[in-house]
């Protein structure tokens, strides 16, 4: 039986800057750092996943590694 | 008159394995195991061949390290997983030798040690110094891929199996870690991870790690699933490393209380005996779903069970230490989707005195609240 052994990554951002300034459009976010954008992006919940919502996702293959790479 | 002696495997050994000293002596012999400067071990024997095993002896002279996870190097030393120490031998005779060896904290398989011997080879040169391999102590696998849950970032026992080791993060953007090779490092995959975010503007989570020899292993970092309760269980692998594995769902308490240990006081107003008892010892065991594991995290539950030492993690705000144990593991052998394992969780302290978990913010400085919050009274 063939077995399904794809590779999803956690959530990479390859312009960190941009990413942020999206962060602190969110509400409450205005004065976020980059510390706090850290610690947001790489811990999971609900938040973290309404934001990724609204990010592009923009998906690397790569035989069976998917990087999920977010504009 | 003569005095020869070696220790099998050469160079270097895991000290949960055999580690053999073999002795031929025309006279009777003596010798010293030293680490450190300080003598661990005294033995002797009479004149002719034998061998001991001392690899119970070397473990005494480790100890795994636990980071805490605040760690802010990229590369740490756990100096207690790897231990050079000497071994001098004499004989009545006035023949000497020294030997100079290196023990490792850890083991593998009675299997996995017969199916290297029989190939000539050692875990050593198979995997551990093997610069174009998985050299990482990990057990969550033994490919050249290993998968890390975001919530089970830990560091990475190694030891290096070359002078430079560069860590690849996306095209063009990498790091470059020096090393000496035979030391025992840890790689820090979260400060790793930290330091490509602030030096280079990324966030990455796949990590290609690239010797001379060329690429080693990748490690990716998975997503966790957005869960209400989440525990874990940190635990001492089979190489000696602490791992995290994460259990998820709600947990069910239950006790396993001991007889109770009645006996009679006599009373004089009554004249008679009145039961009375010692307070009773009981010892909580915590129910626990694993949440879906593949086919192969399988391997690395199985570590986790027969480990040593296991903390649960996020239970009542403390680390509690605990016994694991598997409900069935039936289904293993023909896994053919995800699976989740009950898991029993046994605390290894017993009770008898029961008071609520003493949080730290409760014995701190009182604090003030009012609908006018301000930061100057606290």
């Amino acid at each position: 039986m063939e077995k399904n052994k794809s590779i999803l990554t956690a959530p990479e951002f390859h312009n960190v800057p941009a990413s942020i300034d999206k962060f602190r459009a969110l509400p409450g976010k205005e004065a976020a750092t980059s510390s706090e954008f850290y610690a947001f992006i790489t811990t999971p919940s609900v938040e973290r996943d309404q934001f990724l919502a609204k990010c592009e996702c923009v998906p690397e293959v790569n035989n069976n590694i998917i990087r999920q790479k977010f504009l | 008159m003569s005095l020869t002696a070696s220790i099998s495997p050469r160079t270097m050994a895991l000290c949960g394995n055999p580690v053999r000293l073999d002795i031929t002596s025309t006279t009777p012999v003596s010798y010293l195991i030293k680490s450190g400067g300080n003598t661990i071990f005294e033995g002797s024997g009479e004149a002719g061949t034998f061998f001991v095993f001392i690899d119970e002896i070397l473990a005494s002279i480790l100890s795994p390290t636990r980071y805490s996870g605040l760690e802010t190097d990229i590369l740490l030393i756990p100096a207690g997983n790897l231990k050079a120490y000497t071994i001098e031998l004499s004989n009545t005779g006035g023949d000497t030798q020294n030997l100079s060896h290196i023990a490792v904290l850890g083991g593998i398989s009675k299997r996995a040690m017969r199916h290297l011997k029989s190939g000539g080879s050692n875990i050593f040169t198979f995997k551990l110094m093997n610069a174009s391999g998985n050299f990482l102590m990990t057990t969550r696998s033994a490919t050249r891929i290993i998968k890390i849950r975001e919530t089970e970032l830990r560091s990475i026992p190694f030891v290096a199996p070359a002078d430079q080791i560069t860590i690849q993060a996306a095209n063009g953007i990498n790091k470059v870690l020096t090393t000496t090779i035979g030391t025992c490092y840890a790689l820090n995959i979260e400060a790793l991870r930290k330091a490509f975010f602030t030096d280079n503007n990324i966030l990455s989570n796949q990590f290609d790690i690239v010797t001379a020899a060329g690429n080693a292993v990748s490690i990716y970092i998975v997503p966790s699933e957005t869960e209400k309760e989440r525990y874990f269980l940190e635990f001492l692998n089979s190489y000696g490393a602490y791992e995290r594995i994460e259990v998820t769902g709600k947990p069910s308490l239950d006790q396993e209380t001991a007889n109770e240990n009645a006996f009679g006081v006599y009373d004089s107003d009554i004249n008679d005996y009145v039961e009375t008892r010692e307070r009773v010892v009981s010892t909580d065991t915590l129910t626990v779903e694993t949440g879906f594991k593949g086919e192969d995290e399988l391997m690395f539950l199985l570590d986790m069970l027969s480990s040593d030492d296991i903390q649960l993690i996020g239970y009542e705000d403390r680390e509690i230490k605990v016994n694991a144990s598997a409900e069935s593991l039936a289904f293993a052998k023909n896994m053919t989707e995800p699976q989740t394992v009950t898991l029993k969780l046994k605390f290894a302290d017993s009770e008898k005195h029961f008071t609520q978990a003493l949080l730290g913010s409760d014995f701190d400085d009182p604090r003030i609240h009012s609908q006018e919050f301000e930061m100057t009274f606290n």
